[in-house]
């Protein structure tokens, strides 16, 4: 998308994001387990070709938010969504949610490819959509395990069971897959959760490879790891962004000291029982 | 074992006072060599109560066996309490056990009489599991002393429990297997296997052969896989992938279906035959429920078509297909099924490509449970089959091996078996057992490899 064209409702609601279109945003959003609330209210808009990292304390909701975009979080019985979340301005919680996956892909914590070839596994999204024709197949197969940065390793044995491979290596054919039905988003939840350094270097030089390509929301519990990949970066706790912003703006400079604590040495010492004077229910948003 | 040799001088030098130095555990100390008594004693008795079960010589030594572990029990508690000062309870509740036991069963008569058991039982049919039980305790318990200093060795106490029933049950299938091997075999031809059982034109002279009895029993399990796969498949797939009141009730349903009385379907069938008696036997339903052969001038009808038997054996082994389905499409991982749905895959796509493929194991143990019980459904087509004399297809009497050989012995009036003398319709009888028991073997083989070969293909490296 071109980030000069005439802001959509979307940009224009976010005045301060102007010069960067926001392919997805959630308003509002508001998330409960069985009566249980996740998220109060979450704000959080995703730049364009971005790549927004979201970290937080375990059990903050930054996984329940990621699962939100593409609404797998409706699997779960007994979930709850309220308020607002849009993709190029059309509302996400009201469309076909198979449709919103099409747009939306998604990678998890740990590799969950399917007991298939290397080749069908990358395909397979690209066959359950059935809008491509077989002509493109290879070019896809090929491209998107180029820009998983794994194409030189598996090139000679694409039609080996893919199961048989790292979990590294697994781990970048689920991001070959994810981008072979060419989201608009992906989603990826702690994807290096599960990984060696090595792996991680290696995952962590596709994230980059797609950045502008495609727009990237990760969940991280590796504070340098959302620096290094990241363009973007929102904290959250208990169910509230704290703040978000431009990364290395928020590693320097960040607004609220709980951030600063988070970011230092990973430790929040915010008491939301007795401490009222920190406001978490608006979105900080980092000038 | 080594732990014990190095065990054993330690605890020889330390008997002095006769209680334990204090400081040091029975485990360090190790076992004393006069558990080998008990343990020889109780592993004779279980050789001695297992040979009981098919000799009945052994009944004179059985008491005298049953008072033994008791001694040997009683003089290893008094050596462990003069060694280690510890008080081995549960040696003497065996040893006084042992003790009652041997005193009962010692002046036992023979025979019993009366007991309001309307006939005579063997006095062995009651000493011998009691030797069985106290044998297999006795050994359990020695073992585990023995292996007082190590710790995974005591599990190899719990061996017997293993090993007595495994070979009770080994026993007993080679003695049954084995009879009917000999049996059949002793009357099997060749010629047997191409030939139909039946009147010989006309006359009547009786050829001898099972051809139709196999060709029906494959017919037999065809059509009612056929008929019970998909609705089994579909009803599995239903519990497991829309979990709700409908598949609720469906799945109780299907369980009902399991407990209703196997002689219920027949008798049911039985029911519609009877209805179909006023039908003309050339009409479609008539040949549908009854089936008929054409004796040249007209159509006549018989008791039980195919088609009937087999949609009534489907209505038996549907719900085992149905709920092995869904046990395997509730064992594939959630990230897999969520893995699909992210990539925008839709339910019905995901079901097809990744479910099924993953549940299909199971689906085929199911079909293969369905197939052994359809095989073996006699009470189902009991009142409907015939001797298959008249042809196999789908409109014909039914018949199969599992009819022939109740039938040899038993079968209807009008059964052309009863042609035959009594003493070779017994062993045509363990013939045709002979033949079931090999297709059957022969098919769960083929089903096995089958499944091994769809578990690597469609679960890759992962294992469930």
């Amino acid at each position: 998308m071109n980030p000069t064209m005439t802001p959509g409702p979307v940009a224009a609601a976010n005045h301060k994001e102007s010069l960067v279109n926001n392919v997805m945003e959630t308003r509002g959003l508001r998330v409960a387990y069985s009566g249980r609330d996740v998220l109060h209210g979450v704000d959080l808009p995703f730049g364009t070709g971005l790549v927004t990292a979201m970290v937080g304390p375990s059990g903050c909701g930054k996984t329940t938010l990621l699962r939100t975009l593409n609404r797998l979080s409706e699997l779960t019985p007994g979930c709850k969504v309220g308020g607002q979340v849009t993709i190029d301005g059309e509302d996400c919680l009201h469309m076909d949610p198979v449709l919103l996956r099409r747009r939306v892909g998604m990678v998890f914590q740990r590799p969950n490819l399917f007991p298939m070839s290397i080749r069908e596994n990358v395909l397979y999204g690209v066959k359950a959509q059935g809008t491509t024709p077989k002509e493109r197949y290879e070019e896809l197969l090929e491209g998107s395990l180029r820009k998983a940065v794994i194409w030189e390793e598996v090139k000679d044995r694409l039609d080996e069971c893919a199961l048989a491979l790292s979990g590294g290596q697994q781990q970048r054919i689920c991001i070959a897959r994810t981008l072979a039905v060419e989201p608009e988003v992906i989603l990826m939840d702690e994807p290096a959760g599960s990984l060696d350094p090595r792996s991680t270097g290696k995952l962590e030089e596709s994230i980059l490879a797609m950045r502008g390509d495609v727009t990237v929301v990760i969940v991280t519990h590796d504070v340098p790891q959302a620096r290094r990949v990241s363009d973007r970066l929102a904290f959250m706790y208990h169910g509230h962004i704290v703040e978000v912003g431009d990364t290395r703006q928020l590693f320097e400079n960040p607004a609220q000291d709980a951030t600063r604590e988070y970011l230092a040495g990973g430790l929040v010492t915010i008491n939301t029982e007795t401490d009222d004077s920190i406001d978490l229910s608006g979105v900080a948003v980092a000038e | 074992m080594t732990a014990i040799e190095q065990g054993a001088p330690v605890a020889r030098g330390s008997v002095t006072g006769g209680h334990a130095p204090a400081g040091l555990t029975e485990a360090r100390r190790g076992p004393a060599r006069i558990e080998i008594l008990p343990l020889a004693a109780g592993v004779l008795a279980l050789v001695v109560a297992l040979v009981t079960v098919v000799v009945n010589g052994t009944d004179i030594v059985i008491s005298p066996l049953t008072l033994l572990l008791a001694a040997t029990l009683g003089i290893t508690v008094v050596v462990r309490r003069a060694r280690t000062g510890v008080l081995d309870r549960p040696a003497i509740v065996l040893a006084a056990l042992a003790l009652v036991a041997g005193l009962v069963v010692l002046p036992l008569p023979t025979w019993l009489y009366g007991m309001d058991v309307n006939g005579i039982v063997h006095r062995t049919v009651v000493s011998g599991p009691i030797l069985l039980l106290l044998g297999t305790a006795t050994a359990i318990l020695a073992v585990r002393r023995l292996f007082v200093a190590s710790p995974s060795g005591q599990d190899l106490a719990l061996a017997p429990l293993f090993v007595v029933p495994i070979t009770l049950g080994v026993i007993g299938f080679v003695v049954i297997l084995g009879k009917i091997a000999v049996d059949g075999a002793s009357t099997f031809r060749l010629d047997m296997l191409t030939t139909a059982w039946g009147h010989v034109d006309g006359t009547d002279k009786i050829a001898i052969g099972y051809l139709n009895n196999i060709l029906g029993t494959f017919l037999l399990l065809g059509l009612t896989l056929g008929f019970a796969f998909l609705p089994g498949v579909g009803a599995g797939v239903f519990m497991s992938e829309y979990p709700g009141r409908v598949a609720r009730v469906i799945g109780f349903c299907t369980t009902m279906l399991r407990a209703i009385a196997i002689f219920i379907f027949g008798a049911t069938a039985v029911g519609l035959v009877r209805l179909a008696n006023g039908l003309d036997s050339d009409t479609f339903l008539s040949l549908l429920i009854r089936g008929g052969w054409d004796d040249g001038t007209r159509i006549q009808a018989q008791k039980g078509s195919f088609v009937l038997a087999a949609i009534f054996l489907a209505l038996l082994v549907m719900p085992v297909i149905a709920r092995l389905t869904e046990e395997g499409l509730r064992s594939a991982p959630r990230e897999m099924r969520e893995g699909s749905v992210a990539l925008g895959a839709t339910d019905g796509y995901g079901l097809r490509r990744i479910l099924l493929p993953w549940a299909a194991p199971n689906i085929l143990t199911g079909v293969i449970l369905a197939g052994a019980e359809a095989a073996g459904g006699l009470a189902v087509i009991w009142f409907l089959a015939g001797t298959g004399e008249h042809g196999v297809n789908l409109f014909t009497n039914v018949t199969d091996l599992d009819f022939a050989v109740f039938a040899a012995k038993y079968g209807p009036r009008d059964y052309a078996l009863n042609a035959v003398p009594e003493y070779q319709m017994l062993q045509y009888q363990a013939t045709a057992a002979l033949l079931l028991m090999v297709l059957t073997i022969g098919l769960t083989v083929i089903a096995m490899l089958l499944q091994r070969h769809f578990s690597r293909r469609y679960r890759g490296s992962i294992t469930a």
